[in-house]
């Protein structure tokens, strides 16, 4: 199992995916899972100028992330996966069941969300499709840095 | 020049608002610069922060970390916005010395911010 970490951060690569995680656990492949994103090639330049060389950057849309998720999860190479929603996570883990464990990184504030953590808000449908989630054995814990504590999906109630 | 330059500093946390301050004590000079944190934004609110922040003025943005979310921010206000340039690596050098040179392109003032902000990054150890 080399999904070193599957994380949800609406910022999506930024200091904290390079500088906090990137360190702590050397991926050699960082998967950027965003539909937008993907067909955005202005975008995909924005998040490839943050990436060290020693990192390689892909940018996948959640269908062609689901197709491919197996074999990262299979290969030797240490992968990330950042997604920017709960809803891209849900349709990911939807079509692959290689996805056992997902770090809530940073969900921000938006009118219809609570919040749950300082760096967590989700809306109750957000809760309620990752409580599915963990019903199917994936588990879900939030910790914005290795640093922080890590917080199961049960204390964000 | 049909408008003089502003300056908007985006940083994490509060970064922006601790250079902003001090470049206001040190220079006298207010209402140049704005100060933008990313703290408690999504990306799309803090380029919205961003973009309103610039309105139509000419521009130079700030920017704490190369290839982090406020420079991702800075550079969709920029693709958005006319006369608007982005330096990153933000320092108290740089903003000293553009608070008194306002009267040039957006261009011209972000190459001289970095060769300032270059210039002020030594080693004094002998």
């Amino acid at each position: 199992m080399t999904l070193e970490l599957v994380r949800v951060d609406d910022r999506l690569i930024h200091g904290q995916v390079i500088v906090g995680w990137g360190h702590l656990l050397r991926p050699e492949t960082i998967l950027l899972v965003d539909d937008e994103i993907a067909a955005n090639e202005w975008e995909m330049d924005l998040y490839r100028m943050g990436v060290p060389d020693a990192m390689e950057i892909s940018f996948l849309t959640v269908e062609d992330a689901a197709a491919r998720m197996e074999s990262f999860a299979n290969s030797a190479e240490r992968v990330i996966v950042v997604l920017g929603s709960v809803d891209s996570l849900a349709r990911l883990c939807d079509k692959t069941s290689a996805v056992r464990k997902v770090n809530l990184g940073g969900v921000h504030f938006s009118s219809e969300r609570i919040e749950r953590l300082p760096y967590v808000f989700l809306s109750d449908e957000e809760m309620y499709r990752l409580g599915t989630l963990e019903q199917a054995g994936i588990e879900i814990v939030a910790q914005d840095v290795p640093t922080s504590s890590a917080v199961p999906f049960a204390g964000l109630k | 020049m049909s408008s003089r330059l502003k300056g908007l500093v985006v940083a994490h946390d509060s970064i922006g608002e601790g250079l902003v301050r001090a470049v206001e004590k040190i220079s006298g000079v207010r209402g140049v610069l704005t100060a933008v944190s990313n703290e408690g934004c999504d990306r799309e609110k803090l380029t919205e922060l961003v973009s309103d922040a610039v309105e139509e003025t000419p521009t130079v943005i700030f920017v704490d970390l190369f290839g982090g979310s406020c420079c991702h921010a800075a550079m969709r206000a920029e693709a958005d916005g006319e006369n608007v340039a982005v330096v990153t690596g933000v320092n108290l050098a740089m903003l000293l010395h553009f608070v008194h040179h306002l009267d040039q392109s957006a261009g011209e003032a972000a190459l001289a911010a970095v060769e300032i902000g270059n210039r002020s990054i030594k080693t004094v150890t002998r």
